[in-house]
């Protein structure tokens, strides 16, 4: 369970990253992110190449403990390793800013002493990781509001979708919500130009039955 | 030097204050200094194993059974420090896998570091 302080700290930091990164479009390209960010990124098939001996994927996953991905801190500069081989390609961008959030989120500052630390600061990363690829404020503002049309717009799977809808119902406006839409402003512009035509053709179908 | 020592040694070293490492692991300042003081003997191995992950060093080197103070050159993140505290139980093989995965990334992350 997130203490709301902390709900709102994260809420923020994921405003700030989207901005730092420039985003201006959903869905967000988190492969993009990284590289603005000058983190390092590798794949677990890469990292079976690179390490010696004969190592597979399960390997690093199993010396990892990660089926998904983790990251790496060494003189300042962070390298995260995703998952290649896992088929769902949203759920490799789920993982990518997943890490991105532990690094943003400050949670290399530290050691981890106890299991309820790990899954605070997992939650935390998992709310990062919502709130970027699926930012409240443009959600609410492009009117999206069923779980396809998330999936749709931010590339996220069924159940994260629908995860993500209503917790979005839940969180207040945020001091940075004027900037996130001001950065956003074209693509909402044009979103609900799309919804307002989508709506015209369920109502000529209708006129026609 | 005993493990008392170690722990406090160690601990000024990372510029911790008692109140800092007993938050870490879950006991109040006076718990801690007690183990400095060498008042409480046999400390539980659980809680020797989240003191060496607090002081970035390894249950062996508190216990005084090796001199290398450091448990790695590296920093980890959330999952690899909780992995941190068991990586004693990994197989030598998966041990040394990790070394190796980390030594890569390090070097993957400071090339990129340098774009």
């Amino acid at each position: 369970m997130i203490s709301c302080d902390r709900f709102d700290f994260v809420c923020r930091k994921s405003y700030e990253f989207l901005l730092s990164i420039g985003a201006s479009s959903l869905p967000i390209n988190p492969f993009e992110a990284i590289r603005k960010k000058h983190w390092g990124l590798t794949t677990y098939t890469e990292l079976c190449a690179m390490v010696p001996g004969n190592v597979t994927v399960n390997d690093i996953a199993e010396a990892c403990k990660s089926r998904d991905g983790f990251t790496v801190y060494s003189g300042g500069n962070y390298c995260i390793a995703y998952n290649d081989t896992v088929r769902v390609r949203n759920r490799i961008r789920f993982t990518l800013m997943h890490e991105a959030g532990h690094i943003i989120c400050g949670h290399f500052n530290g050691g981890i002493t106890d299991i309820n630390q790990y899954r605070e600061l997992e939650s935390e990363a998992n709310l990062f990781a919502s709130n970027v690829l699926a930012p409240a404020a443009v959600i609410k503002a492009c009117g999206l509001c069923t779980p396809e049309q998330l999936m749709a717009a931010c590339g996220l799977s069924y159940n994260a979708a629908k995860v993500r809808l209503e917790q979005i119902m839940s969180i207040k406006q945020h001091p940075l919500d004027s900037k996130i839409l001001k950065a956003f402003e074209s693509y909402i512009n044009i979103c609900n130009r799309r919804i307002d035509i989508g709506s015209a053709d369920i109502c000529l179908d209708s006129s026609a039955v | 030097m005993d493990i008392g020592a170690r722990i406090k040694s160690r601990r000024l070293e990372l510029g911790m204050s008692l109140d800092d490492l007993g938050k870490r692991i879950g006991v109040n300042r006076s718990t801690i200094k007690r183990y400095e003081d060498g008042l409480i003997k046999n400390i539980p191995q659980k809680t020797v194993e989240m003191l060496a992950v607090a002081l970035k060093t390894t249950p062996s080197y508190l216990m005084g059974w090796d001199s290398e103070k450091k448990q790695d050159d590296l920093q980890l993140d959330g999952e690899i420090l909780l992995l941190a505290r068991e990586m004693q139980k990994l197989p030598a093989d998966k041990r040394n896998l990790l070394k190796n995965i980390i030594k890569t990334m390090s070097d993957i992350a400071s090339g990129e570091s340098e774009k």
